[in-house]
């Protein structure tokens, strides 16, 4: 790797973990205290790479903007943020599905049903698609909650194991799309960057493959 | 809906203030004087004119991003969302007994409605050229190195161009993907620039073992000329061999241009205008994510006009420009002159002022109350501030003191 940096922002959270060991795995240089640092931004012990921890729904926004040349984030995320990126990789790590979930036995028998979401965008998209009209609610976590309360008869959100659903008596009814971690890139870095970046994706190729033949 | 605050603006535009107003003007003067000493005259055009324009040959899918409004008459008119339906109308009409081929500039303001905030306005400045009546691989060059030249002459460096050519995909995709639906679908991927889901059609539609490798090898092929070779070796079709020959020829000519440098082939670009027919670039620098140029060949779209013509052009976003000038170096102010006077010493400054503009300084005389407690005042560093008082120039400012002189001898004051 030649001495220009490359910033990558990182998602925190649930797939934060996994994005570290595929990195390593890759052989691409991590700082060693990244999993127990609060800082928010690290340099890789080398100083080729200087990563973002950020939360995954502003990593397209940081990526976009040009901040930071390559993101790793959700596909759900992409897909609601909507930004003009590069998507260059699935990591195939990560993976869940964007779902409705509801009460066991409720069908919607209201005029306009009401939908909540973290996913406004996923969930309108889905429902205009399917000629349903219905509101759709933005909230910013716990959805599972607004079923139960009586504020939303659905919800649309991620579903990996689907044990929350079941502690809060939900169901899924029915799946929007299957969703998996993706490395992206802006597209002023993927041009002016073209070598590191092909180098960075190539090096992950590699393991992501041999991940996916050993399953 | 909520009434708008007195000093707030539609969403999208942009007042520019001073001194980036001086800069944003300095920047037009650069690249139009590099367009005008290649030949391209400029051309002015309506900023309103009838939707069907824009909609001539139904190529674009942006119809509702334009700003649309009714006339009296009833029909539809729409601030100009590009400048290529617009000179390409001319150039069948006004301009249809001048013998091509046509060299067009222009800086004009350009306006589409936008989904999306980040880095873009609804309204804003693209100077760019139209090269009309000339389908060869020289004016492909041309225009590349036309585009270069400009962003260096507005003060740009550090900038990547990347090169494409719509027609290679095309006969590669041909030669290898049977299903048209198939076709389209990896079009719009890469359009897109989504490789994750080109990669899945690929692996899930394309039976042959050969066309998938191909095909997954395409969106990698970039770099310099040496990609040329590689991308022969994927294909037999004509279609696609004729453009890498295209290509090739581009290349040769940008070398003579002195710009190869900044450039980078890379065949799986794809521009999201629907007009393109051959080659077709896009333009970066440091610092900001978003292109600061981009253009390419389109030889159908005069002729929707009713004179079929070759035509290539390219534009450059003269706010995308200012964004990296900002960013590489922030902007060095000239040096102002405030002469400050009472009533009695109108005579000579107004005269004074007028001697040192002949000679380029920039002036500005202000009658004011009292002197003294004018020159009290805070102003910014680049007003250099000199007071008149009883025929007297007060400063120190050794330039000026002796720029008096000379003026009082030349009037012999």
């Amino acid at each position: 790797m030649t001495t220009q940096t490359l910033t990558v922002a990182l998602s925190k959270g649930r797939i934060m973990e996994q994005t570290l060991d595929l990195l390593r795995q890759a052989g691409i240089p991590v700082p060693e205290d990244i999993d127990s640092s609060r800082k928010l931004i690290l340099t890789s012990p080398g100083g080729e790479i200087e990563f973002i921890l950020s939360k995954p729904v502003d990593v397209p926004t940081y990526v976009e903007y040009g901040v930071a040349d390559l993101g790793i984030v959700g596909k759900d995320v992409l897909v609601e943020e909507n930004r003009d990126l590069y998507e260059l990789l699935d990591l195939n790590i990560g993976k869940c599905k964007v779902s409705v979930a509801g009460l066991p036995e409720t069908t919607s028998h209201y005029s306009m049903p009401r939908v909540a979401s973290k996913y406004p965008r996923i969930a309108t998209e889905y429902f205009r698609s399917r000629g349903q009209q219905v509101e759709v609610i933005f909230l910013n976590g716990s959805v599972e909650l607004a079923p139960l309360i009586g504020l939303a008869e659905r919800i649309v959100d991620v579903v990996e194991t689907g044990r929350t659903l079941k502690e809060n008596g939900l169901v899924v009814q029915e799946d929007i799309m299957d969703v998996s971690t993706r490395l992206v890139a802006n597209r002023m870095s993927y041009r002016l960057k073209s070598e590191e970046i092909d180098d960075f994706v190539r090096r992950l190729r590699a393991v992501v493959t041999e991940e996916a033949n050993v399953r | 809906m909520e009434k708008p605050i007195l000093f707030e603006k539609p969403r999208g535009v942009r007042d520019i203030l001073p001194p980036l107003a001086a800069r944003k003007r300095e920047v037009e003067k650069k690249i139009a004087k590099v367009f005008s000493g290649w030949g391209y005259e400029e051309i002015q055009t309506p900023t309103f004119e009838y939707a069907d324009t824009f909609l001539n040959g139904a190529y674009r899918d942006d119809v509702d991003h334009m700003f649309k409004f009714i006339e009296r008459s009833g029909r539809t008119v729409v601030l100009r969302p590009d400048m290529t339906a617009p000179i390409a109308r001319i150039v069948s009409s006004l301009l249809k007994e001048q013998p091509l081929p046509i060299r067009l500039s222009y800086n004009a303001a350009i306006f589409r409605q936008q989904d999306d905030v980040a880095g873009r306005d609804a309204e804003f400045t693209q100077a760019g050229v139209e090269l009309i009546g000339d389908a060869s691989a020289d004016a492909d060059a041309e225009a590349i190195a036309l585009a270069i030249n400009a962003l260096q002459a507005a003060g740009i460096s550090g900038y990547r161009l990347a090169i494409g050519q719509v027609t290679y995909l095309n006969g590669l995709f041909q030669e290898h993907v049977t299903d048209e639906r198939v076709r389209v679908r990896l079009t719009e991927t890469l359009a897109a620039k989504d490789f994750v889901s080109y990669e899945r059609l690929v692996a899930t539609e394309i039976a042959d073992a050969r066309s998938r490798d191909v095909l997954l090898t395409v969106p990698r092929l970039r770099g310099g000329i040496a990609v040329l070779d590689r991308a022969r070796e994927l294909t037999n079709s004509q279609e696609a061999l004729a453009a890498i020959d295209n290509l090739q020829s581009i290349w040769q000519a940008l070398t003579l241009h002195s710009v190869d440098d900044a450039l980078q082939i890379d065949l799986g670009l794809l521009l999201s205008q629907h007009y393109y027919t051959g080659m077709i670039f896009e333009g970066y620098a440091p610092h900001v994510g978003f292109p600061i140029c981009s253009g390419g060949r389109y030889d159908e779209l005069v002729g929707k006009f009713g004179r079929p013509a070759a035509a290539t052009g390219f534009v450059i976003g003269i706010e995308r420009v200012l964004d990296v000038l900002e960013k590489m170096e922030p902007q060095t102010a000239e040096t102002r002159y405030l002469l400050l006077y009472e009533d009695g010493d109108r005579y000579p400054v107004i005269g004074f002022a007028a001697f040192l503009r002949a000679k380029r300084f920039i002036v500005t005389a202000q009658r004011v109350e009292n002197v003294e407690e004018e020159l009290e005042r805070a102003r910014p560093r680049d007003v250099h501030c000199l007071a008149f008082k009883e025929r007297k120039l007060i400063t120190r400012d050794k330039l000026l003191n002796a720029m008096y002189t000379d003026f009082c001898h030349s009037f012999t004051l």
